[in-house]
């Protein structure tokens, strides 16, 4: 089992190796070079050509290609993110003031999501072609299909501005930082961010329960006597939650870069709002270490969707036990 | 029966949505039939006493009595932040797009909103006095012993003196360009010493000595430029100066409001400042709040919902949405501010990388055929601002009224196309016109195929291109274009024609170096050393003139400045806004007041 982990873990380097090589020549495939890209033609008038020069070569980047590439993940090696290229700020300040409020946002969504989307799943499925049934599944096609920013701006006019019942956006009122008094400024945010994946779960989960449903082993449950409720919570649903929980899992880092949208719309001041304004100002460093940090996040949630798997199913790492002899 | 259910189910969804969104309009009633009449038995604070600033009075006839309420509300305002405020704040030069600069810190003096471009007129403020020498070359500064920063220490003479010579050593600063005639500046931009020597203290006398006269001194530096604390900068390195100092986090100055509290990058703070010494100021707390992660929509619909006050700047601009703000809150007034903002089409006289540039447009009466056959008019309508004559505005002081329109005349522009020997025999126009433009909006696509139809009109064919990439290169190396449709923002607008300096890099298209050196220079350089009101204008009329009859520019259109104001709940002097000319104009923040 530990020789299983301990590969996985190993096959993360040359992923994680192969994703800096591709986010550096992938920015560094942007025309033009950050000086003029950044700055605006009217501002550029007022530069003579020497300090244009002056600041390329400050920024280093008149340095050839593998020399700047084997900088970076030196630096990023000693944990060194390096600076903005817009701002000069700190990007490891930048990533500890913004991470967590991210994080806050996509563990919340991801939390009403799961449990929401595990009940209407379990309802579709017990209930299945019923009227629940049905309404679930509109609700979910409309979850699914209808854009994120969508329901961001209907909930800011209906909850914002008509009825006032929620603030449009922000992440907290002036002094009032306590997580209970952020709720309000949570509610829209969490609501919208987790939509999606509610009627994604909803779905996996009425499938799943549908497929275990059919298993001997509840016809078995059923015919020693056991209560319906029983059968279906105890023998249905925890082994239809096996599949659910990796794909709950796999949503995790999908989920951080989902939020990008959500913030816009709302104005939550989280890693969304950096990346963006980082793409916009064509901020190389900055948007190389936020996309680097999804990229971890995902193959770390793919290695954890693997232990997981493995735990739960013996039969995985067997199979790459055999393999490997 | 299931289908039923499941369509009644639909339909009640629907329903739900369009209630949802309907507007509820009986609320509203009472706010928009506010009255503004002073409450003088409220608390005391200073009354504005100011007839102009009564706009929130709709005329009707239910009228409620405002009540004062500068102690108990406190002002929402937008912390408009795009860079910056990951940390820290930006300096102060930077963040104008905020009204914190202009409370947080002062100027040696204002100028008066009623009379800008009059320096007699200023009031003064870390000042007491400023006398200039009658050459123009040299400035007595005597300070105001009563200033203080918000710490407690005095505001003094070195101060003022530190705060010239960081503009030399700093990266990002708009007064480097214009503080070159200190004397003995060079010697401290070339690192050779920390101070220039025409820069001294004696006591609470700053002496600034010129090596060539600066006639907006007053306007432009005086007024613009904050003064920084010695005390808390003085030992720091001007090149970590900008982004790296811990002063940043929070900054002391010397206004009428410090900073309390600040929570970045959400929002941060102001209180009255116990120690501030100048005309006493109404409003006990400010807040601001960022709308930097939702950028101009988050601020739209802040200030709909009535959660912030008051917006100007970028995160207001827009015409349409400022419109759709004001019809969703009733309690909004849209105001409109001239800018120095405009844009404008531009030639290459010299040459393109490809070399297939339009020789023709070195012809004057070429690029003056083109000036007459482009619509401005309808150009100013498509983005909702004024058609330009010169850089300056039509209600600026500095506009040369005498300026002929030019108005579209198809016929005129042939004429002078055909003098020009722009066509062959056959009728036909010799040179194709690369028409570039870099602002990526359908607007500006839709506006440059209309200007690709106007001159089309001239037989000219005219092929519209989005320039992008590195702009730079593309704009003054490459120069791969014939007309370029840009942009300029200076303030006072005279100094939009700096583009037309040969130390600009804008000389790289605009060729004709001799004529401008000989016939220009010498103007504009008389515009920025005479400090005479009356002869600058003759000069700056000139100027106007001698860009009309060359035609280096075309100016299309310029932009009003929006600012968004809660008039329900806050009321100021509005003369402000017509203070169009500087950016160092005196806010009237005594007048500034809060109603319930």
């Amino acid at each position: 089992m530990l020789k299983y982990f301990g590969i996985r873990l190993l096959l993360l380097i040359p992923k994680l190796l192969i994703i800096t090589v591709i986010i550096f020549l992938a920015m560094q495939a942007v025309p033009g070079d950050p000086i003029t890209r950044t700055m605006n033609p009217d501002m550029l008038a007022n530069l003579s050509e020497e300090k244009i020069d002056e600041l390329r070569e400050s920024m280093g980047l008149n340095d050839p290609l593998p020399v700047r590439y084997f900088k970076w993940i030196g630096d990023l090696l000693q944990g060194d993110l390096g600076y903005s290229q817009v701002t000069g700020g700190d990007i490891n300040n930048l990533i500890a003031r913004h991470l967590p409020k991210t994080m806050e946002l996509a563990i919340l969504g991801l939390a009403w999501a799961t449990v929401l989307g595990i009940i209407f799943g379990y309802i579709s499925a017990i209930k299945q072609h019923s009227v629940a049934d049905y309404g679930f599944t509109t609700l979910g096609i409309i979850g699914i299909s209808v854009p994120q920013f969508f329901f961001g701006l209907l909930g800011i006019l209906i909850f914002g501005l008509n009825l006032g019942w929620l603030p449009t956006g922000g992440r907290m009122a002036v002094g009032q930082e306590g997580f209970i008094e952020r709720i309000p400024y949570l509610v829209m945010p969490v609501f919208v961010l987790g939509i999606v994946y509610v009627s994604t779960l909803m779905r996996y989960t009425r499938g799943s329960m549908l497929d275990v449903m059919g298993k001997d082993y509840i016809k078995v449950a059923r015919s020693k006597g056991l209560s319906e409720g029983k059968v279906n919570i105890k023998h249905g649903l925890r082994n239809a939650l096996i599949p659910i929980l990796v794909v709950i899992i796999m949503r995790l880092p999908y989920l951080i870069a989902g939020t990008v949208i959500v913030e816009a719309v709302f104005n939550y001041a989280g890693m969304g709002s950096v990346l963006i304004s980082a793409l916009s100002g064509a901020d190389l460093p900055v948007v190389m270490i936020v996309t680097m940090l999804i990229s971890m996040m995902i193959l770390v949630a793919s290695f954890l969707v693997d232990v997981v798997s493995a735990l739960l199913d013996p039969r995985i790492r067997l199979g790459s036990s055999k393999e490997g002899a | 029966m299931k289908r039923i259910l499941v369509l009644l189910l639909a339909l009640t969804m629907v329903m739900a949505l369009f209630v949802g969104c309907q507007k509820d309009t009986t609320t509203d009633v009472t706010d928009d039939t506010t009255d503004v009449t002073d409450d003088a038995t409220d608390t005391g604070d200073a009354d504005t006493g100011d007839a102009d600033t009564g706009d929130a009075d709709t005329g009707d006839s239910d009228t409620v009595e405002r009540v004062l309420a500068n102690d108990t509300e406190t002002l929402n305002l937008d912390w408009w932040a795009g860079i910056g405020t990951a940390t820290k704040f930006e300096q102060p030069y930077r963040d104008l797009q905020s009204l914190y600069p202009f409370m947080l810190f002062n100027t040696l003096i204002k100028m008066d909103p009623y009379d800008i471009s009059n320096p007699a007129s200023a009031k003064m403020e870390l000042a007491k006095s400023i006398t200039v020498s009658e050459d123009g070359l040299e400035y007595v500064i005597e300070m105001n012993d009563a200033a203080v920063w918000s710490d407690g220490e005095p505001v003094t003479a070195e101060d003022v003196a530190f705060s010239f010579n960081l503009q030399y050593r700093i990266v990002q600063t708009i007064y480097k360009p214009l503080l070159t005639g200190v004397v003995g500046a060079q010697d401290v931009i070339d690192g050779k010493v920390d101070a220039a020597s025409g820069i001294t203290v004696d006591g609470n006398v700053v002496t600034i000595k010129l090596t060539r006269a600066f006639g907006d001194m007053y306007g432009k530096v005086f007024a613009c430029m904050q003064i920084l604390p010695k005390h808390l900068l003085g030992e720091t390195n001007p090149l970590e100066w900008e982004d790296y100092l811990e002063y940043w986090t929070k900054p002391v100055g010397s206004g009428p409001w410090m900073i309390d509290t600040v929570s970045f990058p959400d929002y941060f703070t102001m209180v009255k400042n116990p120690l501030w010494w100048g005309e006493p100021v109404n409003i006990e707390n400010i807040n601001f709040t960022s709308h930097a992660a939702g950028g101009v929509e988050a601020t739209f619909s802040s200030l709909s919902a009535g959660e912030i006050d008051y917006a100007f700047g970028n995160a207001v601009n827009n015409a349409e949405k400022a419109a759709n703000a004001a019809a969703n809150n009733p309690n909004l007034e849209v105001l409109l501010r001239p800018s120095a903002y405009q844009r404008f089409f531009t030639f290459n006289q010299t040459t393109s990388q490809d070399g297939t540039q339009n020789d023709f447009l070195k012809d004057v009466n070429v690029r003056r055929a083109i000036a007459l056959a482009i619509d401005r008019d309808a150009l100013a309508e498509i983005y909702g601002g004024n058609t330009m004559q010169t850089c300056v505005a039509y209600d600026s002081p500095w506009y040369n009224t005498n300026i002929p329109k030019w108005e579209r005349d198809v016929e005129e522009a042939r004429r002078l196309l055909t003098e020009a020997g722009y066509y062959d025999e056959s009728g036909k126009a010799k040179a194709p016109i690369r028409l570039s433009f870099y602002y990526d909006d359908p607007t500006t696509r839709d506006a440059m195929d209309y200007v690709a139809a106007n001159l089309a009109e001239l037989g000219i064919t005219v092929s519209p291109f989005l320039m992008v990439g590195n702009l730079g290169d593309r704009i003054y190396d490459i120069r791969n274009w014939d007309i370029m449709f840009a942009a300029y923002n200076v303030e006072p607008a005279m100094y939009a024609y700096d583009l037309l300096l040969p130390t600009k890099t804008t000389t790289k298209y605009l060729g004709n170096a001799d004529k401008i050196n000989a016939e220009f220079v010498p103007l504009f350089e008389q515009f920025t050393s005479e400090a005479d009101f009356a002869k600058r204008k003759e000069i700056a009329d000139q100027i106007q003139q001698w860009d009309y009859d060359n035609c280096y520019y075309i100016h299309a259109y310029g932009l009003d400045r929006i600012t968004i104001v809660n008039t329900a709940k806050l009321e100021f002097d509005q003369q402000i806004f017509k203070a169009a000319e500087a950016s160092g104009f005196d806010w009237m923040w005594s007048t500034w007041n809060l109603y319930k």
